[in-house]
């Protein structure tokens, strides 16, 4: 009977204690009954919109001169015309036989040619006619890149080559005569040097673009390849791009090879913003909203809306060009839009937009993780800036323009608020 | 009791927590207007329908029944409560965590008593998820939404007991009304990329006095009667600082008579009623009831085990709740079962006891036809004598 008792009272105690700690946990998670049982009635989401943009501008220059990852060469006429630059500055003198315990001296070459990567190739349209030209200017384009314009003559040019279409896979070679570049090994310094212009000639209904891989693709580097001598036996050199000048280790890197602009769409008017091109470009738009928006916890969606200005005269009008939204993370401080734009950050949850240039439409933005960031702050610390840009910045001649705030009230950037209003009391 | 025995206990404990997990649940018929009244009843009462409810020393309802406690006692209760509700032809579970009853109590020779308890008088736990759909800018957008509610109206009691005479014990408790509500709103759409969660908080407090007299008789081997009576005063609500509510505590009165003829027997009845109407200024769309609650019950004496006997009890009750979600009242109806087992020479006393209670309702059509609730509470409170 005791142990009756003591058994009992472990029963006793094991219930009590499940109960107090099992009470401690809660389902309330109801529904079924709503809204009848329910004590609050669901709120209206409502909506305004409003002018908030106090600052919008598009700066070009994006991705900086050298760091393409791709070159865009184009050739479209008046619209657009991009050649690419490669410097080989530092060309070898010397080689050595496989037998021979020392150097000896280039003075002669043989299979001389370019070797370039693309991304982008027509393998069933038409064929691509590339052009070679020797673009050292001596130095002049030390100190301005684009003086290099001038160097695509007729007496300058090293070589072409047209590629039947089907033969546009991913490496084209352009064989260079053997003469010209040994003319370059056996030149004084600093004149023993190969700047190549490449470009793209679409006269007699070519191909009009190719964009090939730049030297910040490691491994898929634009290479000078050739024999420093006539006896096949010696093995070939592959010479990778570099660049002596200027005097910048950084900028000098990106002066390997890098994109001319040579044609370029007209810069947009007053009134318009624009987001990509050749150069790309991005936008920059700062708001003006009232803190006692920004700070309600009641905000569920903003929207910047965009009219779309047509452009039907922009490179590849019809096709569509995605545009993204990011957050600038410059601070105040940097009164540069350049240098601004340099520094952004994509959203978490990204939404994009595919426009053609030659479209009209009022086009959405969900930037509310963006406002959500500026809770709590204020705009001399945080600005509130956001920038439009496309992920295939500088790889793509395409473009957008936007209404920028100058144009017709109608036609000007809004600001739309979603908005739930403040919980009541919490009474029935 | 070997060595071994705790760790079996613990282990035991675990798993009972495990099974005791709840299932999923619904908007209740229960926790309607400013929330649902446990009754301020303690375990053994409640066990017993309510019935010994004014004559009950760890209940704070009469302020002379504390008289009738001969020693010190620190006493907690603890009422989980599972309840499923149906709503045309659907149902579903919840459950909710309850402390509703705190109570310590100190002897002052042998006429006074003087006691501290802090009971629920009205709680407000809630949880309700619903989904939306609404047209915004044209586009559809759809969300779910959860609202929840934690927090009730507690009743802050300090009593003091005299007894003139054996068979007389005269009570007065005066009652501070306190709490407060936190109503968290939170929004989830379904589209992350182009909305934000939307979450609103917000707190209101209570505040309020009461004053409360009662009187317990007692005829040995006979009986005993206890009767009280609370008089509700201002009851406020609070949003900060500004009151945005105000009404009356409800005034209380109430009578238990316990028959003690039968040797090992109590039989218990009660009656009281509490005018919730009171409260009509707390809120602005209150549908407030009043009506008796009524409780039977018994409580004998049970086997004894070494040197100590279990009593057990049962009971009945009938209440009209005080909040409804229309013009008609919510009615309860409340079945119980329990037992007390003490320990250590009774100087620790753990009361267990099982609630089975349905409530019913008639919804509308459109909203889903008639709606019943049934509910489990598992009351357990534990009484030390130090």
């Amino acid at each position: 009977m005791k142990s009756w008792f003591k058994f009992l009272k472990s029963i006793a105690v094991v219930g009590g204690i499940a109960l107090a700690f099992g009470a401690c946990d809660e389902t309330l998670d109801t529904g079924l009954a709503c809204p009848a049982l329910c004590p609050h009635q669901q709120a209206t989401i409502q909506d305004t919109t409003f002018f908030a943009v106090e600052l919008d501008t598009s700066v070009a220059g994006f991705p900086t001169l050298g760091s393409e990852p791709t070159l865009v060469i184009a050739s479209m006429g008046d619209t657009l015309e991009t050649m690419a630059i490669v410097r080989y500055d530092s060309l070898p003198t010397t080689f050595r036989y496989s037998v021979a315990a020392e150097d000896s001296l280039i003075y002669a070459v043989d299979s001389v040619d370019l070797k370039i990567f693309f991304t982008t190739g027509d393998t069933l349209g038409a064929p691509t006619t590339l052009e070679l030209y020797d673009v050292d200017l001596g130095g002049a384009e030390d100190s301005d890149p684009s003086a290099v314009r001038t160097a695509f003559t007729p007496d300058r040019l090293l070589a072409t080559r047209t590629i039947p279409a089907d033969s546009m896979r991913d490496t084209v070679s352009i064989p260079i005569p053997a003469t010209r570049l040994l003319a370059k090994i056996l030149a004084p310094s600093p004149g023993n040097r190969l700047r190549i212009g490449i470009k793209i000639n679409a006269s007699g209904g070519g191909a009009n673009q190719l964009s090939m891989l730049s030297s910040n693709n490691i491994g898929a580097e634009p290479v000078l390849r050739f024999r420093p001598h006539t006896d096949p036996a010696v093995a070939k050199y592959t010479v990778e791009p570099l660049s002596t000048t200027p005097e910048n280790p950084f900028i000098r890197a990106g002066m390997r090879d890098y994109l001319l602009v040579a044609t370029a769409p007209p810069d947009p008017p007053a009134d318009v913003i624009r987001v990509g091109g050749l150069p790309g470009r991005r936008a920059y738009i700062r708001f003006d909203i009232p803190s006692s928006i920004l700070d309600s916890s009641n905000v569920v969606r903003a929207t910047l809306l965009l009219t779309q200005r047509p452009n039907p005269g922009a490179p590849e009008s019809t096709d569509s060009l995605v545009v993204q939204e990011f957050q600038v993370l410059a601070a105040p401080a940097i009164t540069d839009l350049t240098r601004a734009l340099l520094f952004v950050s994509r959203f978490r949850s990204q939404d994009t937009v595919s426009l053609a240039a030659a479209e009209s439409d009022v086009v959405s933005f969900e930037i509310i993780e963006l406002v959500r960031t500026w809770r709590g702050t204020t705009a001399e610390k945080t600005p509130r800036a956001m920038a439009l840009a496309s992920p295939s910045e500088g790889s793509s001649p395409r473009l957008v323009d936007f209404y920028s705030i100058e144009a017709p009230e109608a036609l000007r950037p809004r600001l739309r608020i979603s908005y739930l209003p403040q919980a009541g009391g919490g009474l029935p | 009791m070997t060595s071994g025995m705790p760790v079996r206990v613990i282990l035991a404990a675990v798993i009972a927590v495990a099974i005791a997990q709840p299932a999923r649940a619904q908007g209740t018929l229960s926790t309607q207007g400013l929330g649902f009244p446990p009754g301020q009843l303690s375990t053994h009462a409640k066990t017993m329908g309510g019935a010994t409810g004014e004559t009950d020393p760890v209940s704070p309802l009469n302020p002379a029944a504390i008289g009738l406690l001969s020693a010190p006692i620190l006493a907690f209760h603890i009422e989980p409560e599972y309840r499923t509700i149906q709503v045309g032809g659907r149902s579903v579970r919840t459950s909710l965590a309850r402390f509703p009853l705190f109570m310590g109590a100190l002897t002052l020779g042998g006429k006074w008593v003087v006691s501290l308890s802090a009971s629920t008088l009205l709680d407000r736990t809630f949880e309700t998820v619903t989904r939306d759909s609404q047209v915004v800018s044209g586009d559809s957008v759809k969300s779910t939404i959860t609202e929840r509610s934690e927090g009730a109206i507690n009743d802050l009691r300090l009593a003091a007991s005299y007894s003139p005479s054996p068979w007389l014990k005269l009570g007065l408790g005066v009652h501070g009304m306190s709490g407060s509500d936190i109503l968290q709103t939170t929004r989830e759409f379904d589209d992350t990329v182009r909305f934000s969660r939307d979450a609103q908080r917000v707190v209101i407090g209570f505040g309020g006095t009461a004053v409360s007299v009662g009187a317990v008789t007692m005829f040995p081997r006979v009986g005993a009667l206890g009767v009280t009576y609370r008089r509700g005063g201002a009851l406020r609500t609070y949003d900060d600082d500004v009151v945005v509510g105000s009404g009356r505590a409800p005034d209380h009165l109430g009578l238990s008579a316990v028959y003690l003829g039968i040797r090992g027997t109590a039989l218990a009845v009660r009656a009281a009623r509490d005018n919730w109407s009171q409260l009509k200024g707390m809120a602005p769309t209150l549908n407030i009831h009043e009506g008796w609650d009524i409780g039977v019950g018994a409580d004998v004496t049970g086997p004894r085990f070494a040197a100590s006997a279990i009593g057990l009890r049962a009971g009945g009750r009938w209440r009209t709740l005080p909040f409804s979600p229309g013009t008609s009242p919510v009615k309860e109806q409340t079945w119980s079962g329990g037992f007390v087992v003490p320990f250590a020479r009774r100087a620790v006393e753990l009361h267990m006891g099982a609630l089975r209670s349905s409530r019913s309702y008639d919804l509308p059509v459109a909203n889903g036809g008639p709606a019943s609730e049934k509910s489990w509470t598992l009351s357990t409170g534990f009484s030390v004598r130090p």
